[in-house]
């Protein structure tokens, strides 16, 4: 769609740092070796709950080649947590174990093997407990407590709007169900890893792979006990994250202590093992949805009660606890609703935030459940989403408020790419989503602006943006770059990045709930304006013109209606600075969400400054006798704002629905008894070249007023619905509906047994 | 991985005094790609590695009057491209074809995918099972939807391999060469139920190494055919697998060789089912009572009965196919 | 490094000079002694060892051909590629991943050939033409492959790019004009957690038109 007169936003870009990652000279963590360079490990639990009576690292210390073994004593004993006033982890055990996987001490040593070696010489005297793994029976009173003095409910939120009883006594139809998801993990190529490097007095520099680096460092700095100002840290490439690397590990704190106690740089890369058990997985749920509607369709009242398994510790539990119901209807409108969610403590590896946060799970079960109501009336789901969608100034039951909506032409787009009667053995699916903009609340105490640019120009016609935004690979550096020369009008190229590092760059959120794009977009956008402002003013002077009639574009400045009467980019810099003297040309921006207020107990509140919407259709084709299901193409139409490199979007739209397709029909973490036993690449499957569909993509501009240029989300929400598309879509073509994910041959084959019985 | 010696031998006659010297402390190693993988696991801690790669003969595909001889080092990926394999062993190509990925088919050889170790979770995981020396297998009572339907007992494994079905169905036998001289094994007398020995699954011992497969020219008019059921496209073993030869004159199956694989610790020949269909001629009603009685005997464990339905679907597709219906 | 009895034995016998013990093995007369102190043959433009065993924990020097290049490099037997190359020589645009030859990051071209150099020994590929990343543009400018990616964003957070690209020119070496198809199965022993598979199809399909207009694959 080209509406505008951009000379860069709104064209396909490719990656600033495309070459960097064409020619393998993209340096990750994984990449960095220096001087002297030790080699960390961590010990973990074999056990999923164990009292640690005993820790003995006398053996492993003596071992040539080991330079430091820490245990918890080498700590602070400081508890650890994604939110503040919930820190409920230990860098390393202090007395007990709660899952398989948990720390229990670590070693440096001068080769990674040997390192490995030291491990199996720590003896640990443990007693074991009894462990619980079923979040339902966490629950009970009788349950074995998992964090001692408190009972195993780590979160519990819930709420009302309007009356849900009333509700479904008005409705039509009620329908119930129960849906299941699966834990799942991010499985970035890239293994969680950082290099830490201590230098005496006081001062630590930590690169590591992580979605932000003030949060990183705030997190560091509140579990070594030392200044902000003290830590560095500084994030390489980051070879995936997907959510699974927003928050401090213990490993980072460990590899710090080492280097500390060594005086060397020391450098800690998880095996593939350790970050399917010992990371994040997605949480998994069991989903109670009552939804009533009237004969049309239209939503009167939708009850959830919702138990998330949570895992060793609360991680990110209470905000996907809060946006699990926060996301219960939109982009849809019901009149009446009521959400419950507990998230429940359980002796597993300990769930987090995964692309979409809570919201896949919620939206798998009320897209599953509102095409059954569709089917059951005789309604076309389409035409039921129609009815109930969100528009362009609503203000939700819990006070969301939509400042730009494009759901409604999602939907007709949709629509009039569904093809009509299809042969057996194929189906459509249809589902769709709505997603955050980054959020509005603060995770920890700070007075700084949620996102901070500086740009300065220099002399030779380029500038550098410093920021603090951490790019994972969604091309959010790329965007910002795009929005600097399009406000500066010079190219892509021009600018200069320097990004991510806490001691260069100002403070910034990092890479999570889809937010860069908006927030930092606008810190830059504003930071170019002012150095624009500078420039214009000079080059007025010189040419003799007002500001007002000046315009940057093409690498010059000049009068708008007199093109040829202009200067060179590179020239105003060098004007603008000799009128003043010789100060640099510097612009700084920032952006600071309004007040947002949102309260995690009575659910109200703007989540985001902007919402993302989408629909999409899955085709599938199914073996009925293989319970085979191939997923042929999905058409999506998602309303990302403007979008500012229509390129990457439609690249996190793929990504979106490749890690969708996986994680509704292959993947799941195979637990027993605490034990992961398909922590590898053979037995957790990720979707392959062969197996994913074609996507078409249509993009639904709605010009966000707040965004900039207009844009808003793109790299989560699509995943979203991906999931119940892929869902319906099997139900369509088979008639067998699936209510846990994922949708396996194993469970096809029994769905369209109970059809036939 | 835990360090080990390294041997290099050139010729068979080396790799085999090598390995009797080593009195069961090595390993041989062909492509490498199953071996590394259980090595770095510490499931095999070998003290030596005896590596067959630099024997020349090893790797040869030579076709002669009545059979195809294919050095045990011959890599999946040269058998899925060598043309004569392609028009006369279509199912060994077919079978190859859908082996790992195509680095795996790069790297990895016929004989080391008949000797590959089984995938069982709880056998290459932190688990000490019957057939690493403890008493359960724990796929009874815990996770096995992966696991063996029939044929299972004490331990639940099933065989990994592709190859194995295909070249069970083409009535291969393969060459074993020991310290006493070579031997010549029907490849349906190779594999081993755990029932013989839960340790392993084959007749190797220790000191022999398996040299060659000898696959017999299919009569005139046989046709191939093999068939995978899986999850993913790439990488997957089978959830359960097909591998059928068939003759079909004059309307009536003259002979039929049906082998199943991912279902049972061995690859399964499915005798009863080609009974029903051997001399008669191939009609829907006995394609049907064919695919029941392939698995009669079964017994699956809690969450592997679908596998039943899945081989079901694969023979039917098989005979279908193969007969023209 | 643990001293086991199977070292002392081999240290004795690390005096037994190569040409002997290599008119031994010609011989057919395998001594006993010499292969329980471990000792392997390796052609001498292979391998340097001042030493001659080749044992657990002890490590000798090798020669890696790797994008034209000689590289010396001492290992253990143990050592794999992917480890050699990134560790000692740096080479680090080839990535692990997995350690398991269950994602396709860590692919290199052995002899013209994509493999997992993650269950590659190193000793392996001595005497063999390795070729990495880092090998395949030439000064500045990017191989056609490489371009192809970059105008298709073919990546985004980089990671699974260099054993892509390795895949990519491994089959374009083969078959200079796979059909979509040809290209699909030949690049899916190669994981991209971030699904820009769609865009990888795109870029193979486009870098073999540019190939092939250029004449031939010179990767």
């Amino acid at each position: 769609m080209k509406h505008h007169n951009y000379s860069i936003i709104g064209h396909r870009q490719p990656a600033v740092d495309a070459a960097s990652k064409a020619t393998g000279q993209a340096q990750y963590t994984v990449d960095i070796q220096l001087p002297g360079m030790l080699w960390g490990k961590i010990l973990r639990s074999k056990y999923p709950h164990a009292r640690i009576l005993n820790i003995d690292t006398s053996k492993a210390e003596k071992l040539a080649g080991i330079k430091a073994v820490i245990t918890h004593k080498d700590t602070l004993g400081k508890k650890f947590g994604f939110v503040r006033n919930t820190a409920d982890q230990y860098p390393l055990a202090v007395d007990k174990v709660r899952y398989i996987g948990d720390e229990i001490a670590a070693v440096a040593a001068v080769a990674e093997d040997v390192a490995e070696e030291a491990l199996a010489l720590i003896r640990v005297d443990y007693e074991v407990l009894p462990a619980v793994f079923d979040p339902l029976e966490a629950i009970d009173p009788e349950a074995p407590l998992i964090h001692d003095g408190q009972n195993n409910i780590s979160a519990r939120l819930a709420w009302e709007f309007g009356n849900v009883e009333e509700g479904f006594g008005e409705s039509d139809f009620v329908r119930q169900d129960t849906f299941y998801t699966q834990p799942v993990n991010h499985c970035p190529l890239e293994p969680h890893a950082c290099v830490a490097s201590f230098e005496p007095p006081d001062h630590l520099t930590v690169w590591a792979s992580t979605q932000g680096v003030f949060y990183l460092r705030n997190q560091l700095s509140r579990t070594l006990d030392m200044p902000i100002s003290n830590i560095r840290v500084i994030r390489p490439q980051v070879g995936g994250a997907f959510g699974g690397k927003i928050e401090l590990f213990p490993f980072n704190v460990c590899a710090a202590i080492l280097s500390q106690k060594t005086g060397k740089p020391v450098k800690i890369v998880c095996t593939r093992e350790e970050v399917f058990t010992a990371t994040r997985c997605r949480h998994p749920m069991i989903i109670h949805l009552k939804t009533g509607v009237k004969k049309d369709g239209a939503l009167v009242a939708v009850q959830a009660r919702i138990i998330l398994d949570g895992g060793a510790y609360n991680s990110t539990g209470p905000v996907a606890t809060y946006l699990a119901g926060a996301f219960l209807c939109l982009p849809l409108k019901a009149r009446n609703i009521k959400y419950e969610g507990f998230r429940v403590y359980t002796n597993k590896p300990v769930c987090g935030a995964q692309r979409g946060h809570a919201v896949p799970q919620i939206r798998f079960a009320i897209e599953s459940q509102l095409d059954i109501i569709a089917e059951t009336l005789g309604l076309d789901p389409i035409e039921l989403h129609l009815k109930n969608a969100v528009q362009t100034g609503d203000v939700t039951l819990n006070k969301q408020v939509i400042t730009s909506c494009g759901f409604s032409e999602c939907l007709e787009k949709i629509k009039a790419q569904r093809s009509p009667a299809l042969p057996e053995g194929k189906g459509i699916g249809f589902a769709t989503c709505a997603f955050v903009s980054g959020a509005t609340y603060h995770l920890f105490f700070t007075t700084e602006a949620f996102a901070n640019a500086i740009i300065q120009a220099n002399e030779d016609g380029t500038v550098s943006l410093i920021t603090g935004v951490a790019d994972i690979g969604q091309g959010s550096d790329t965007v910002l770059a795009m929005i600097t020369a399009e406000e500066l009008g010079i190219g892509v190229k021009d600018i200069k990045l320097i990004t991510a590092d806490t001691d260069l760059t100002p403070y910034d959120w990092g890479s999570g709930s889809s937010r860069v794009t908006y927030q930092a977009g606008n810190a830059t956008k504003m930071a170019a304006a002012q150095v624009k402002k500078l420039l214009l003013e000079a080059v007025s002077h010189e040419l003799d013109v007002y500001p007002e009639e000046l315009v940057a574009r093409d690498g010059r400045i000049f009068v708008r209606d007199r093109p040829e009467k202009g200067i060179s980019f590179a020239e105003a810099v060098s004007l603008a600075q000799k009128s003043t003297g010789g100060e640099p040309i510097i612009g700084q921006g920032e952006f600071q969400p309004q007040e947002a207020k949102v309260n995690l107990q009575s659910g109200e509140g703007n989540t985001s400054p902007a919402y993302s919407f989408g629909a999409q259709l899955a085709q599938v084709e199914i073996d009925k006798e293989l319970g085979k299901v191939k997923v042929t193409k999905m058409v999506v139409a998602h309303d990302c704002g403007l979008a500012i490199n229509p390129m990457a979007i439609e690249g996190q739209i793929e990504g979106s629905i490749a890690m969708g397709h996986g994680q509704a029909l292959y993947e799941e973490l195979i637990q027993e008894k605490g034990q992961t036993l398909n922590a590898d690449f053979i037995n957790y499957r990720l979707p392959t070249a062969r197996d994913v569909p074609e996507v078409e993509t249509m993009l639904v501009e709605s010009v966000d007023p707040g965004g900039p240029y207009g844009a808003k989300e793109s790299g989560e929400g699509i995943i979203v619905s991906t999931i119940p598309a892929i869902a319906n879509a099997i139900s369509n073509a088979t008639g067998g509906r699936i209510h846990s994910l994922p949708l396996t041959p194993e469970k096809l084959l029994k769905a369209l047994e109970q059809k036939t019985k | 991985m835990k360090g080990f010696t390294f041997h290099k031998p050139r010729s068979l006659k080396e790799a085999l005094a090598m390995l009797k010297e080593a009195d069961g402390k090595a390993k041989i190693m062909a492509g490498g790609t199953d071996l590394l993988g259980a090595m770095k696991d510490g499931i095999m801690q070998p003290e030596r590695l005896i590596n067959l790669q630099e024997i020349p003969d090893l790797a040869n595909i030579r076709p002669d009057n009545d059979r195809l001889h294919l050095g045990a080092l011959v890599s999946l990926h040269e058998i899925t491209v060598h043309p004569s394999i392609q028009k006369r062993f279509g199912i060994l190509a077919q079978a190859a074809q859908e082996v790992g990925s195509p680095q795996l088919r790069n790297m990895g050889t016929l004989g080391g995918n008949l000797c590959q170790r089984p995938r069982c979770w709880y056998y290459r995981g932190d688990f000490v099972c019957l057939k690493r020396g403890g008493d359960q297998c724990f796929a009874v009572t815990g996770q096995n939807k992966y696991h063996a339907v029939i044929e299972g007992g004490p331990c639940f494994i099933v065989h990994p391999s592709d190859t194995a079905p295909a070249l069970l169905a083409m009535d291969a036998s393969v060459r074993i060469a020991g310290p006493d001289g070579e031997k010549i094994a029907a490849l349906e007398k190779f594999f081993m139920t755990p029932r013989d020995n839960v340790t392993r699954e084959n007749i190797l011992e220790p000191d022999q190494i398996l040299t060659e497969i000898m696959v017999p020219l299919p009569r005139e008019g046989s046709r191939g055919i093999y068939l995978k059921a899986r999850e993913r496209r790439c990488w997957d073993f089978a959830l359960a697998s097909v591998a059928l030869l068939l003759n079909i004159d004059d309307g009536i199956c003259q002979e039929i060789r049906l082998v199943l694989g991912g279902i049972a610790p061995i690859p399964f020949r499915a005798s009863k089912a080609e009974e029903v269909l051997k001399g008669k001629p191939i009609e829907i009603e006995l394609i049907d009572q064919a695919c029941r009685m392939a698995l009669s005997g079964a017994r699956p464990l809690a969450s592997n009965a679908y596998k039943l339905e899945l081989t079901q679907a694969l023979i039917k597709q098989a005979l279908l196919t193969l007969s023209n219906k | 490094m643990k001293e086991k009895e199977g070292n002392k034995k081999g240290k004795q016998l690390s005096s037994v000079s190569r040409r002997e013990f290599i008119k031994g093995l010609g011989a057919g007369a395998l001594g006993t002694a010499a292969l329980s102190g471990g000792i392997i043959a390796l052609k001498e433009a292979e391998a340097h060892p001042a030493e001659e065993s080749l044992e657990e924990g002890i490590k000798i020097p090798l020669r890696l051909k790797i994008n034209g290049i000689r590289y010396k490099v001492e290992v253990e037997p143990r050592y794999t590629l992917v480890d050699v190359i990134r560790d000692q020589l740096q080479l680090t645009g080839t990535k692990k991943a997995c350690d398991r030859g269950e994602c396709g990051a860590c692919t290199v071209l052995l002899d013209g050939k994509p493999v997992y150099s993650c269950m590659t020994l190193a000793i392996t590929a001595a005497g063999r033409d390795i070729m990495t990343i880092e090998g395949l543009a030439s000064g500045e400018e990017l191989h056609p492959i490489q371009q192809a990616f970059l105008e298709n964003d073919a990546f985004q957070c980089g990671f699974c790019t260099s054993g892509q690209i390795m895949a990519v020119n491994g089959l374009l070496k083969q078959n200079l004009n796979p059909s979509r198809e040809e290209a699909r199965n030949a690049l899916a022993g190669n994981i991209c957690r971030c699904g820009t598979y769609t865009r990888i199809l795109e870029a193979t399909l486009d870098a073999s038109q540019r190939l092939r207009k250029g004449g031939g694959n010179r990767g």
